[in-house]
């Protein structure tokens, strides 16, 4: 009887740890301990935690920070005042003065600080900045705000840091802010030049205040001056653009007392003012935020289910390696309780590790978005806002979905029985879930999703978007239940190309991948998750560069926009139109107004775009949302009546058509408008509505001009025409031209800052899933090992069990990346579509080759790459001691 | 085969046990009756498929026995779930396995204190009982090293230490020299039997080495899932007269 070889003695360390005795103190500390052992795979494991629990917290944060930030900003430059009147032909627009002598009247004020404020120009200054696309930027270069000195400090903020503030008797003096000051190296004493309607003006700085109270406004860039200083260089003698109102104490708690008296001063004041709140501003600027938090946060769910998947697979690799060890504690004692406790234990500190990594993750993150925010809105986002509801939210989704990932695990360990101990190898483990009712949950889940999308009408408007997200989510539940019928299906033809490439081996290889249908599928699952990613988010980012793009070429139109810090007159149209190489030059203005659509009792602020019907079309056009509409009459009816043309958002939101009416405020006070046609426009995110010169002037008193649109003549040389203009009229500063190209660059710039973050989330998706990858093919070859051995025994080489497990998974990454293809172009579609609903734009989804590509390719390199490490494993199995035992 | 008589802590009455592999019935035990009495160090043999290790499954809790009953310190198994049973198995019974099977992610010492921490006990007052286990095997000194900076003769004497730690009324050892040279075998057989003289401690064992059987008072020899031979006495100890009867057995011939 021949006795075993002796086992190899392992070097015993010289610096063996030091005696500390047993450092356990109950069974489950066993689950610390191991893992600590495995600490890479832990980390790995908790990745996909905490990228899950980081993007939920950060948009949260952000979402929360955003709103309480402009709700701030609003609240803090008017300081104290309680009631705001505005012209009723939006801010900014000027109304009598007077309007302050009778507020003053009114029973309940206290004091009431009459102003002038201005977007104007440092005469040094670059100008830049217009209402377009994308634009929600609520900063201007500078600011000028023209106040009564008397009044004023009893209603904003003031911070004097140095020198004094205004008083009743200064004419050119003007306060600074100190972010301001130090922007420009002035001091009390120095002068600041500003651009004016009529040149520039010198203002002496007498005081610097801080960047706090009034000034915060225009995030700091604003230049105080004294009310009639503000009134002589802006052309605006005799009036107002605003009034802060200040109302005794009493009043200001009662939010009943305060409409009342709101509701009382809008009787009796002219009609082209109105009353309102401090806070209703930043309305829409938060509304025109919502479609980009919206994606965010759904990124953030695909990270947590693809999280989820990586720890399920993690921990089915973990009870699958220590299926003799399990099989050994239950021999000498542990019962099942106890072997899924120990399992869930593990699970709950992966979980609280990878929740706290993902809450200070989170926290990064949102400062990053938080500065994108910036960058979008143009102004400083001071608040940071963590609320204990989000804290909370976003553990308990990273403690809950890493638990229940791990309770199928968890369960299969307490099904080991002891007799396990005696074996070698782990035994294949059949998962009895897999049965032929899950393809079916599979298919009904699939189909009902996608009949969802083609339903969509049917769905109420108010639930558009959950059920859209919901059905993605089934969607991609549904195609994962299905992988094991699509492997049997696309594996036999696959098998032909492996071998080509792979030989025989390759076949085997191939054919392996039906033998552990659980582990596989999910494996598929999540790498079509990632393709999916890829192709939809690459598509629809492509279908929305296309229509902008195609939207900038058409309804914006011409080569140059010539661009003024203060409005120009209209007479500069026909000076442009005399520089040669000018073809014709178009006035546009941007202003915002309130509307209100048929039986709603809330008005919205939208943006009016004043244009002139007749030069408009030649250097750009309508892109009409009916196809066969009558392109001359809608121009003439929107040339010569009360009409307008409103925007697709607009018109879906309120269910608008052509032939409706809708209620502007103008300075004429509430006037009806007909809705002449419905249009694409993408400005300030489609919150618009088009009007004639005509009506700007007539209703809003406004004759001035904010842009011109400059077509250049063929063959003229853009660059030089835009020089001329510049040498021309660009004197002091005042005027910018920017060029189309430079415009479209500016554009997408910014839709590609707005989409890197998703990108990167996909990306982290994608390696997530070849992390999984990796992890089944460890599996299967540990559980193969005796079989390795075996093929290597009948003498097999190396290199051709490595050709076997790189076919293997081969054939896993080509069935992801065609599911993920399929998946990919419904769900772009569907996307595009739920942007439609939830942004409100037009855009129609075109077909791109790149994103495919790189979708399949992905698929096919990762599963190449992710196998080399286990293919080396496998051929590495010690062929004597894979098939002695057992 | 002689009536049991003194105190007996383990017995098989008319046990059978059946497998169903695919559409074959495989008939690992054929009724079959054993006992063990307190102190005593008793050596299953037989042949490949003679369901020696099935018996000692069954004796341990580990399976169940499709027909008959085991009673185990005076309690019949058939009686209990599956929880009794484990908690029976964690406080009467110790495993050594041919694999060691220790946790390698645990020292020696805690590999030992393990089922002390499966039963929930504070570790800190059975400190000493845990170094003078680790002391009877030999390993006082390598308490803090982990399973693979043990050579394999080391491993099993842990697993051996792991066994006696919650003073089992049974030891039940599973080819505990199977994989092992014949140098650290020896060593082991001579704890076991050690174990037996000076603590007391009851023995079964499962080999095919006639050599580990020689260390038992009483040799039972198994074959086609029946007990078919037993040696006593001095007759237990004798390795030849072993071999012999298992060679006998081996090529078919049952001695009277």
């Amino acid at each position: 009887m021949s006795l075993a070889k002796t086992r190899e003695l392992s070097p015993v360390t010289a610096t063996s740890p030091p005696r500390g005795g047993v450092r356990l103190s109950s069974f489950y500390d066993l689950a610390l301990r191991n893992m600590a052992t495995r600490l890479t795979r832990t980390l790995l494991t908790a990745l996909g935690i905490v990228i899950g629990v980081a993007v939920i917290l950060a948009v949260d944060v952000t979402n929360a920070t955003t709103l309480a930030s402009i709700r701030n900003l609003f609240d803090e430059t008017s300081g104290r005042a309680s009631l705001l009147i505005e012209s009723s032909a939006g801010a900014g627009q000027g109304f009598d003065e007077n309007v302050v002598e009778a507020v003053r009247r009114v029973e309940g004020v206290e004091a009431a600080a009459p102003m002038i404020s201005v977007r104007a120009a440092l005469a040094s200054g670059n100008p830049t900045g217009a209402l377009h696309a994308f634009d929600a930027s609520i900063s201007v270069p500078l600011r000028v705000l023209g106040v009564d000195p008397t009044v004023d400090p009893q209603v904003h903020i003031y911070r004097l840091l140095e020198g004094r503030l205004l008083l009743p008797e200064d004419r050119r003096a003007a306060l600074i802010t100190s972010s301001l000051a130090d922007d420009l190296e002035r001091h009390v004493g120095d002068e600041v030049e500003i651009v004016t309607p009529d040149g520039t003006a010198l203002l002496e700085i007498v005081g610097i205040i801080d960047k706090e109270g009034i000034g915060r406004t225009n995030d700091g860039r604003v230049v105080i001056v004294p009310l009639p200083t503000a009134q002589d260089l802006f052309l605006m003698r005799g009036q107002l653009s605003q009034v802060d109102i200040v109302v005794s104490r009493e009043m200001a708690e009662d939010p009943e007392r305060l409409e009342q008296l709101k509701a009382y001063m809008e009787a009796r004041l002219p009609r082209d003012v109105n009353v309102s709140y401090p806070a209703a501003r930043g309305k829409l600027i938060s509304q025109m935020l919502k479609t980009y938090q919206l994606g965010l946060s759904f990124f953030g769910a695909v990270a947590i289910f693809v999280g989820g998947f990586l720890i399920y697979n993690t921990f089915s690799m973990t009870v699958l390696e220590r299926t003799r060890e399990i099989g050994m504690l239950r021999s000498i004692g542990a019962t099942r309780r106890q072997i899924v406790g120990l399992i869930l234990a593990e699970s709950l500190v992966l979980a609280l590790l990878g929740s706290f990594l993902g809450v200070v993750g989170g926290l990064g993150l949102a400062r990053g978005l938080i500065q994108t925010m910036t960058g979008l809105l143009g102004t400083e986002l001071e608040t940071f806002a963590l609320s204990p509801f989000s804290l909370v939210k976003s553990l308990a989704v990273g403690v809950g979905v890493t638990l229940a990932s791990s309770l199928v695990p968890a369960f299969q360990a307490g099904r080991v029985v002891p007799l396990e101990a005696l074996r070698v190898y782990g035994r294949p483990t059949q998962s009895g879930l897999w049965g032929k009712w899950v393809h079916g949950i599979g298919a009904v889940l699939f189909i009902g999703c996608t009949l969802l999308f083609f339903a969509e009408d049917l769905i109420p408007p108010a639930f558009k978007i959950q059920v859209g997200i919901m059905s993605v989510f089934g969607l991609l539940l549904g195609a994962a239940l299905l992988v094991p019928p699509v492997l049997g299906l696309v594996e036999p033809p696959l098998r032909g190309g492996l071998a080509l490439l792979y030989g025989p081996e390759g076949q085997l290889g191939s054919r392996n991948v039906e033998r552990s249908p659980l582990r596989t599928a999910l494996t598929v699952a999540a790498l079509m998750v990632g393709v999916t990613m890829i192709i939809a988010l690459g598509e629809m980012s492509n279908s929305f560069r296309q229509d902008i793009l195609a939207w900038v070429e058409t309804a914006i139109g011409g080569d140059l926009y010539v661009r003024s810090t203060t409005p120009m007159r209209p007479e500069l149209g026909r000076r442009l139109l005399a520089v040669p190489g000018v073809e014709a030059a178009s006035p546009v203005n941007f202003f915002r107004v309130r509307m209100w659509a048929p039986d709603e009792e809330e008005p919205n602020t939208v943006v009016g775009i004043a244009i002139d019907p007749a030069s408009y079309l030649q250097v750009a056009s309508f892109k009409f949302a009916d196809q066969q509409v009558d392109v001359t009459a809608r121009v003439r009816e929107l040339a010569e009546e009360d009409a307008l043309f409103i925007s697709t958002t607009l018109a879906d939101r309120y269910d608008l058509q052509q032939g409706d009416t809708i209620v502007l405020e103008t300075r004429r006070g509430r006037r009806e408008f007909r809705v002449a046609a419905v249009i694409v426009d993408f400005t300030a995110q489609g919150n618009t509505v088009t009007l004639s010169r005509r009506a700007l002037y007539r209703y809003f008193g406004e004759r001035r001009v904010t842009t011109f649109t400059v077509d250049v003549l063929p063959g003229a040389d853009v660059e030089q025409v835009r020089q001329a203009i510049e040498d021309r009229f660009g004197k002091g500063g005042r005027i910018t031209v920017e060029s189309s190209e430079e415009f479209r660059e500016r554009i997408i710039r910014l839709m590609n800052q707005s989409f890197a973050l998703l990108n990167t989330l996909v990306a982290i998706a994608v390696l997530i899933s070849s992390f999984g990858l990796i992890n089944t093919l460890l599996m299967n070859i540990f559980e193969r090992t005796r079989e390795i051995g075996m093929l290597r025994s009948l003498g097999a080489t190396r290199g051709q069990i490595v050709k076997m497990v790189l076919a293997e998974s081969a054939t896993m990454g080509i069935t992801g990346g065609l599911l993920g293809l399929v998946l990919g172009l419904m769900l772009a579609r569907f996307m595009v579509q739920g942007l439609n609903i939830a942004g409100g734009y037009r855009l129609v989804y075109h077909f791109t080759p790149l994103p495919v590509l790189l979708g399949l390719v992905l698929a096919l390199a990762l599963s190449q790459v992710a196998a080399l490490y286990p293919a080396r494993r496998a051929a590495r199995v010690n062929v004597v001691e894979a098939i002695k035992h057992e | 085969m002689s009536a049991p008589n003194g105190d007996v802590v383990l017995a098989a009455h008319q046990v059978s046990k059946l497998y169903q592999m695919g559409t074959i019935t495989v008939h690992a035990l054929r009724r079959v009756d054993f006992f063990v009495r307190r102190g005593e160090f008793v050596a299953v043999m037989g042949p490949s498929g003679s369901g020696k290790s099935t018996l000692l499954y069954l004796l341990g809790g580990l399976d169940r026995p499709t027909d008959g009953d085991i009673v185990l310190d005076g309690q019949s198994l058939s009686r209990l779930d599956d929880d009794a049973i484990t908690l029976l198995r964690r406080r009467r019974v110790g495993f050594i396995f041919q694999f060691f099977n220790l946790v390698p992610t645990l020292t020696a010492e805690e590999n030992v204190a393990l089922p002390l921490l499966i039963d929930g006990q504070d570790l800190r007052r059975h400190r000493d009982r845990i170094v003078s286990l680790l002391e009877l095997v030999g390993l006082a000194d390598r308490r803090d090293h982990k399973p693979d900076q043990l050579s394999g003769g080391q491993q099993q004497r842990v697993s051996i230490a792991r066994a006696l730690v919650m003073e089992p009324a049974i030891l039940l050892a599973d080819e505990p020299t199977g994989n092992l040279d014949s140098k650290s075998g020896t060593g082991i057989l001579d704890l076991m039997r050690r174990s037996c003289d000076e603590l007391g401690q009851t023995i079964v064992m499962v080999t095919h080495d006639p050599k580990a059987a020689s260390y038992a008072d009483r040799v039972v020899f198994l074959k086609d899932g029946r007990i078919v031979d037993e040696l006593h006495g001095d007759a237990s100890g004798d390795t030849r007269l072993i071999l012999r009867r298992f060679a006998a057995l081996e090529e078919g011939h049952v001695p009277g």
